[in-house]
């Protein structure tokens, strides 16, 4: 029992510790991709290869004054950021890491909570994601700060509704809403029998509204600074703005690994039971696995960022709801056709 | 459990009459949440999964997000609320009153019958919930759906432009 | 079953429609021909052996098939009296249409619930497409007003029945009719929270149904809605609403009826009482309807106080709802000639077009009480059975009250016969089709001779 619990507050500290890193790293990537992409060098003088570059800026950003602006809502100011970083964090908890390994005869699967309705836990954090935001842009007490508020709400709520669905249509297929019962699914035919197979429109529409939902380009509207100068976070500054930031890139590290869970097998990797291994080596082979499927996806996440321009306002609204939902519910159609058909 | 009880349900009638107490309506949005959250917990106490997690998307993500958006608009203050008149607030507290009166009285009546300690453990998870909403309740199911095709309607034909 | 299927899917079909450029008549006759449709399929169950649906969630029996076909039947003759109404709809024809099939279905669902779950289920169809079309005049800001007091309130009401039906299932364990029934004769000591939830019921559906005092919105909401979804409101919605009412409190609480029996006592004296005195000063007819449709409630809830008899309620509702749609029909017509629904717009009428000004002078004797007209013969049984169980008070009040009620139906009458017109008034032109003159005609003929012999429909059930 003991050894148990010692193990779920390690996994957690892990986890939490990772997602901070990697959104860290993240931030380094990001310059360095954009370097690249627009044939620059990115940050190179903090450490070799600019490696402690976020380390300088979260000591920067740790440093600077702090300001509220006199007019704003103190509390509230000081809950929005706070509300966006804790969200973000939240849905780590029912990722299934890894299968189980086993110490002293325990098996102790990497996953911190195995609930039943993992994904609409997922789902549920993801809509809340949004006070965040609209909180911290009301507080502000500044137009171009509740006009970033509006559409980051708007916008959230209305691909919400087509990620659900697409979520639908890959529960019909599951037949349970556990993430780690939905990995488990897909280690057949050698640990390559993915979701994304089988639900390849939905998967595409799942990754559409994520980026919709993380608030990242071509969709990144609630901060758009030609417009709206910093959007929700026009007057934040030192930490508070860096927690801002910071959520960003953990909710993009949180929503590959949902994609790479759902769709692409999760910790699965091909021919994971046909190499005799033991099992303490294959989970941690499934770990590094899933890593690299989550890295292959913030990459695509960063390479969409610089290559795609954003959208007008209402060009969202309509890939939204006259495209996505349509096309969302159609899948479903589909999919509860065939489901029916094989039965 | 009992204590996790009685602090989620402290929680919730506490954060319930801030609701009512506060003048700012943003504050008011906020402490909604803060019930919305305890009544999701209560659920997962009474092991009935499905029903938190939809309590969180539906209420906490969705509806309070729209009223958010709404009061935001709005740009309530406390010194814009209407000031009621005395006779008003004397009348208000009188039926109040009597409606307390009421309460309190048919629940000193009442009887803690004994729990049932047979009752299914399982029936929250979405596996039943599932059975008994398409086997038992199929028809108010399927009847929702003309209720919600009604009020979208409703949204369609009040808030767009007439054309004509 | 059937019917509220057919309903459904005429509904749909009707939305569907909309996409393509189809005909006002085209649309009209598909209405026309589902409603028929629906009709029949409900009279196929007359007198058949009570049929459970759907795991009991419904539960058709004869007092089901006869107020389904009351609702159906009133709706169609408004229907047919409706050429204005729809012939004036620019946009969202075919949304209108299917609002009125999708509130059917509600209604027919309220009717025949056998489970409290479908009886809130079919409420709140009914009342959101009832919210929709009160404003569904968007240019005009009391259809406005009407529809959003009709929605803040109806939806605490709902709150308040909710709470009810919670409480009673907290107590009973069940939402099955059959299950709370057995709860209260079972004898045994009831728990104090079924009395609460029997009582926020009681104000839930109350207010459904207007009874004072939950009756505030009802002027305000049948003023302010076009007039047709006023008649549709005051007469085939309330027809709905009483056969709930009366079967919820005939089955489930009629063996604690000592409870609440003075408390519905009280309920109905205010409401003929408060309709009647306030109709008094109306200068508006649609108002003084509105107001007249609240009184009528009172009578319609002597029968829930009484608790049996379910033939009186039936006969009241019918002639209630020939005698106001003959009238709202009357009045849509002069609203729009004269430009407004003042008493003065009547003036004359008989002179410009005896065959308006008979048909709203039947329907006013009818709605005041006059003997050879469908309303004394409905008024008579009410109130001979509320007399016989013992209620000599409220028999008393109603007939007072009913003295009063035909000062203001007799201020219409007068309008019409006794005062002449203006010479601007008598070159109104008010258009009417021969259907509808036919439909009018049939209608005056009804009240008339539900009057005279009105065992064609009274003790049906």
């Amino acid at each position: 029992m003991t050894i148990d619990i010692i193990f779920k507050l390690i996994l957690i500290a892990s986890i939490f510790g990772l997602s901070l890193v990697t959104a860290m790293y993240s931030t380094l990537a990001e310059r360095k991709f954009a370097g690249f992409f627009q044939d620059r060098l990115g940050p190179d003088r903090a450490g070799p290869y600019g490696l402690f570059q976020p380390l300088a800026d979260g000591l920067k950003l740790l440093t600077k004054e702090e300001i509220i602006p006199e007019s704003a809502n103190t509390f509230l100011f000081l809950a929005g950021p706070s509300l966006a970083m804790l969200t973000a964090c939240m849905t780590s908890a029912v990722i299934p890491w890894g299968t189980y390994i086993e110490v002293d005869g325990h098996k102790l699967p990497l996953q911190v909570a195995d609930i039943n309705v993992g994904i609409l836990f997922v789902f549920g954090v993801v809509s809340l994601g949004v006070y965040g935001v609209m909180i911290g842009g009301w507080a502000s007490n500044n137009k171009f700060s509740l006009l970033g508020a509006i559409r980051g709400a708007s916008q959230n709520i209305s691909y919400e509704i087509s990620m659900g669905l697409s979520i639908i249509a890959l529960v019909m297929i599951t037949g349970s809403l556990s993430m780690r019962e939905i990995t488990d699914q897909q280690s057949g035919f050698h640990g390559m029998n993915w979701y994304v197979i089988k639900q390849p429109l939905g998967f595409l529409i799942f990754l559409i509204c994520s980026f919709a939902e993380t608030n990242r380009t071509p969709f990144d509207l609630p901060e758009c600074e030609t417009e709206l100068v910093g959007g929700y976070h026009t007057e934040y500054s030192s930490m508070k703005l860096g927690f801002y930031l910071f959520a960003e890139y953990i909710n993009m590290f949180i929503s590959s690994a949902v994609m790479a869970t759902l769709y692409f097998g999760g910790y699965n990797f091909p021919f994971m039971h046909d190499l005799g291994l033991s099992q303490n080596v294959v989970a941690m082979l499934g770990v590094g696995a899933l890593f690299i499927k989550i890295l292959l996806f913030i990459f695509f996440f960063m390479w969409v960022r610089w290559t795609v321009p954003r959208f007008r306002y209402d060009q969202l609204m309509r890939l939204g709801w006259q495209v996505l939902i349509p096309l969302a519910i159609l899948n479903i159609i589909i999919t509860g056709g065939v489901v029916l058909f094989f039965q | 459990m009992d204590k996790m009880f009685y602090f989620l349900a402290f929680l919730a009638i506490l954060s319930a009459l801030m609701v009512v107490l506060v003048k700012n309506p943003i504050h008011s949005i906020l402490y909604l949440l803060v019930t919305f959250t305890s009544i999701t917990g209560h659920y997962i106490l009474f092991n009935a999964q499905f029903l938190a997690a939809v309590n969180f998307i539906v209420y906490m993500g969705a509806i309070m997000v729209l009223f958010l958006f709404v009061i935001m608009f709005l740009n309530l203050n406390g010194e814009t609320e209407p000031q009621k008149s005395t006779l008003v607030k004397f009348a208000g507290v009188i039926s109040g009153g009597l409606l307390l009166l009421v309460m309190v009285a048919s629940f000193k009546k009442a009887v803690t019958i004994p729990l049932n300690t047979e009752v299914d453990t399982q029936i929250g998870l979405i596996k039943n919930l599932g059975m008994v909403l398409f086997k038992d309740y199929a028809l108010p199911f399927e009847l929702a759906s003309v209720l919600f095709l009604v009020a979208m309607i409703g949204a369609v034909m009040l808030a767009k432009k007439d054309w004509k | 079953m059937i019917t509220l299927v057919i309903l459904a899917l005429v509904g749909l079909f009707l939305m569907i429609a909309g996409l393509f450029d189809i005909s006002r008549k085209a649309v009209f006759g598909v209405a026309m021909t589902g409603m028929v449709a629906a009709l029949a399929g409900n009279l196929y169950m007359w007198d058949k052996v009570p049929m459970a649906y759907f795991n009991r969630m419904i539960l058709i029996d004869n007092y089901d098939v006869a107020f389904i076909t009351a609702v159906l039947g009133v709706s169609m003759f408004l229907f047919l009296l409706s050429e204005n109404y729809f012939g004036k709809i620019q946009n969202y024809l075919t949304e209108h249409y299917a609002l009125y099939m999708f509130s059917l279905v509600g209604m027919i669902a309220m009717i025949s619930f056998n489970n409290l779950v479908m009886l809130f289920i079919g409420i709140e169809i009914l009342s959101v497409s009832l919210y929709i079309l009160a404003g569904s005049e968007k240019n005009n800001l009391s259809s406005n007003e009407a529809s959003l007091k009709y929605f803040l309130m109806g939806a605490f009401a709902t709150g308040i029945l909710l709470m009810g039906i919670t409480l009673i299932y907290g107590a009973s364990g069940s939402f099955y009719l059959s299950g709370i029934e057995q709860y209260f004769t079972s004898g045994n000591e009831l728990s104090p929270i079924a009395y609460i939830g029997m009582f926020l019921v009681l104000v839930g559906m109350s207010f459904k149904v207007s009874v004072a005092p939950f009756h505030f919105w009802t002027p305000d909401v049948y003023d302010g809605s076009p007039t047709f979804v006023t008649a549709f409101m005051s007469t085939v919605v309330k027809i709905a609403g009483f056969a709930a009412f009366f079967k919820l409190f005939y089955i489930c609480f009629s063996s604690v009826i000592h409870y609440w029996v003075e408390v519905v006592s009280v309920l109905v004296i205010l409401t003929v009482t408060i309709g009647a005195m306030t109709a008094i000063t109306q200068k508006s007819v649609k108002r003084l309807l509105a107001y007249s449709s609240v009184s009528h409630a009172g009578y319609m809830l002597m029968v829930v106080l009484v608790g049996a008899d379910a033939d009186n309620l039936m006969f009241y509702v019918v002639a209630y709802s020939i005698s106001s749609i003959v009238a709202f029909s009357v009045l849509m017509l002069v609203q729009e000639a004269a430009g407004n629904a003042e008493i003065t717009s009547f003036e004359g009428l008989a002179k410009v077009n005896p065959l308006l000004g008979f048909a709203m002078t039947v329907s006013m004797l009818s709605l005041a009480g006059i003997p050879l007209t469908a309303g004394f013969m409905a008024k008579v049984y009410i109130l001979t059975s509320v007399f016989n169980a013992g209620h000599g008070i409220v028999v008393l009040v109603a007939i007072l009250t009913a003295m009063v009620g035909i000062y203001y139906y007799f201020k219409v009458i007068i309008a019409i016969y006794f005062k002449t017109a203006t010479e601007e008034r008598k070159l109104f032109t008010y258009n009417s089709s021969s259907l509808f003159k036919i439909v009018l005609f049939i209608g005056i003929i009804a009240i008339i001779v539900l009057g005279i012999c009105p065992d064609i429909i009274h003790n049906l059930i």
